[in-house]
């Protein structure tokens, strides 16, 4: 494998503003690098790879002249394959839509060109991003297994060395999730710091736009580029943004770190819990207060997120269920089905119920500064499966056994983060996520950060 | 109070009141999928909402103002 893609976005994008490397050979390197691992992977929807050369020469060129426009700057990066880039199809990997061509880009595809990322192609997400194992693509750390999903050709990509940097959308856990499963870091901001503009909805209340990428220091340069109030979206927040990478390396002496008694340990991997939990120690160690906190109306996450997601992901749908309901894959089609006849009073029940959640969080977070909680409850299972049985004898469908951990998240809209934190025996990828408070990403990161600097589960590269 | 196991009337019913054509066959793969799925959202009404208002609200400045 190519040195350069031993790098991290932060260190190329130096390299690159020393002209020590060139945009061209980073993009070349991504590309050979796709190229080799696209047969056991299909990480991708559609490689961009004359257009990634056109913008890299384009880069170079801008560099040399002295015009950098910061540290993403002729860095390769790719899109999960719902955001909208203009004159390319976005399919949402769904034959539904193989023959949409948007006329502009999205909100993030835009911030990313002007910060002078260099896009090499879009990546494959569950159909329309509803579902948790993107069935097109294979783990780079087991082929034989999924990468997680929906953002499932992002988590693939970046962990394989792909690109430096793969952007995903987070409804239920859709970048949480593929982060654990491939051993990547995985940002789920606030809801409202990233534009989803352009990007093809599951459920607007509940989608969020960010990245994964290998280092926490990654994750902050990227979401730099990335936040920022846009009208066009109604849940954009007009809330300053901070510099994500100021006090990033300051450390986490007295953070006070909330250790959740209930919820989160639940039916969860053995491996996994023991993973996490050495995690609270090493955190500790570094400085942190560790808080035991019982989590507030635990039993409504999961009603609350389906009660919303359904009703809006039917709706969005709703015309073309009519049209072309036999292009839908199967697992899509009767959730959309059954979306539709969830009773209207659901919706708004679950709508009050998610603000009643709210009002508890911010009396919890009155003990803590931040939970720190497993990402998933399992490790990537083998591509196919369709459901997990845990050690009582109980069965549980994947779809609940990957949201379960990931859904407090999105109903509360709190910033999250997965950071990787070790393996099974079997070698497959574990992370803990860092769930902050609003629009305080930068104590989510500054605590990534700390850990790990103290590990080095991030270093680690699948051998594929 | 416990709901009913969902039978394909009801089933035929609420499909016809969303204008949703289901044939026999889609019945039968949709109607396990939503009984589980009313089971769980019946949860919600577990919690004592009050006079809790919905999260969402409306806007009423225009782009422009906000």
């Amino acid at each position: 494998m190519n040195d350069i893609l031993s790098l991290s976005a932060a260190e190329l994008g130096a390299k690159l503003k020393a002209r020590d490397l060139s945009p061209v050979d980073a993009v070349e390197a991504c590309l050979e690098r796709i190229e080799a691992t696209e047969p056991k992977l299909n990480a991708y929807v559609r490689v961009l790879a004359d257009e990634a050369r056109a913008a890299a020469r384009q880069a170079e060129q801008e560099i040399a002249a002295g015009d950098w426009r910061g540290p993403l700057h002729g860095v390769p990066v790719a899109l999960k394959d719902l955001y909208d880039l203009a004159n390319v199809p976005t399919t949402a990997s769904s034959r539904v839509r193989e023959d949409w061509t948007p006329t502009t880009d999205s909100a993030a595809a835009e911030r990313l060109k002007q910060a002078g990322a260099v896009i090499l192609g879009k990546t494959h997400t569950h159909e329309f991003a509803y579902g948790i194992s993107t069935p097109t693509t294979r783990n780079p750390w087991d082929t034989e297994r999924t990468p997680g999903g929906s953002s499932g050709g992002s988590g693939a990509t970046v962990a394989s060395a792909g690109a430096f940097m793969a952007m995903g959308s987070d409804t239920g856990g859709s970048i949480r999730i593929p982060a654990g499963l491939c051993g990547t870091v995985g940002l789920k901001p606030t809801f409202g710091r990233v534009s989803r503009v352009g990007i093809t909805s599951l459920s607007w209340g509940l989608d969020h736009a960010g990245p994964l990428t290998r280092t926490v220091e990654d994750a902050a340069l990227s979401l730099q580029a990335l936040a920022g109030y846009d009208p066009r979206d109604p849940g954009s927040v007009n809330e300053p943004v901070p510099d994500y990478l100021a006090g990033l390396h300051n450390g986490i002496q007295g953070l006070r770190v909330g250790v959740p008694t209930n919820y989160f340990f639940d039916r969860v991997d053995t491996e996994i819990e023991a993973a996490v939990r050495q995690a609270y120690e090493q955190l500790q160690a570094l400085g942190a207060e560790l808080v035991e906190v019982e989590l507030p109306m635990a039993d409504q996450f999961v009603p609350v997120e389906f009660g919303i997601m359904m009703p809006e992901a039917s709706d969005y749908h709703r015309d073309m269920l009519r049209e072309k309901a036999e292009l839908y894959n199967d697992d899509v089609r009767v959730l959309l089905e059954a979306g539709e006849l969830v009773p209207a009073t659901a919706y708004i029940r679950a709508q009050r119920v998610r603000h009643l959640i709210q009002q508890q969080f911010s009396q919890l977070y009155q003990q803590v500064d931040v939970i720190v909680a497993p990402t998933t409850t399992a490790p990537a299972v083998t591509a196919g499966t369709e459901s997990v049985t845990w050690p009582n004898g109980r069965e549980e469908s994947l779809m609940s056994a990957y949201t379960r951990f990931a859904v407090p998240g999105n109903v509360t809209g709190l910033p999250a983060m997965s950071v990787p934190c070790g393996f099974t025996e079997n070698g497959l990828p574990i992370g803990f996520q860092a769930i902050g408070r609003p629009f305080d990403e930068s104590t989510v990161l500054r605590l990534g950060a700390a850990y790990e600097a103290a590990t080095d589960w991030h270093q680690r590269r699948p051998g594929i | 109070m416990s709901r009913p196991p969902l039978d394909d009337a009801r089933l035929q019913t609420l499909a016809a009141a969303a204008a949703l054509e289901l044939s026999p066959e889609r019945r039968e793969v949709l109607r396990p999928v939503l009984d589980g799925v009313l089971q769980q959202l019946d949860r919600l009404y577990d919690v004592e909402v009050d006079e809790t208002v919905p999260v969402h609200s409306f806007d009423a400045r225009w782009e422009a103002e906000r």
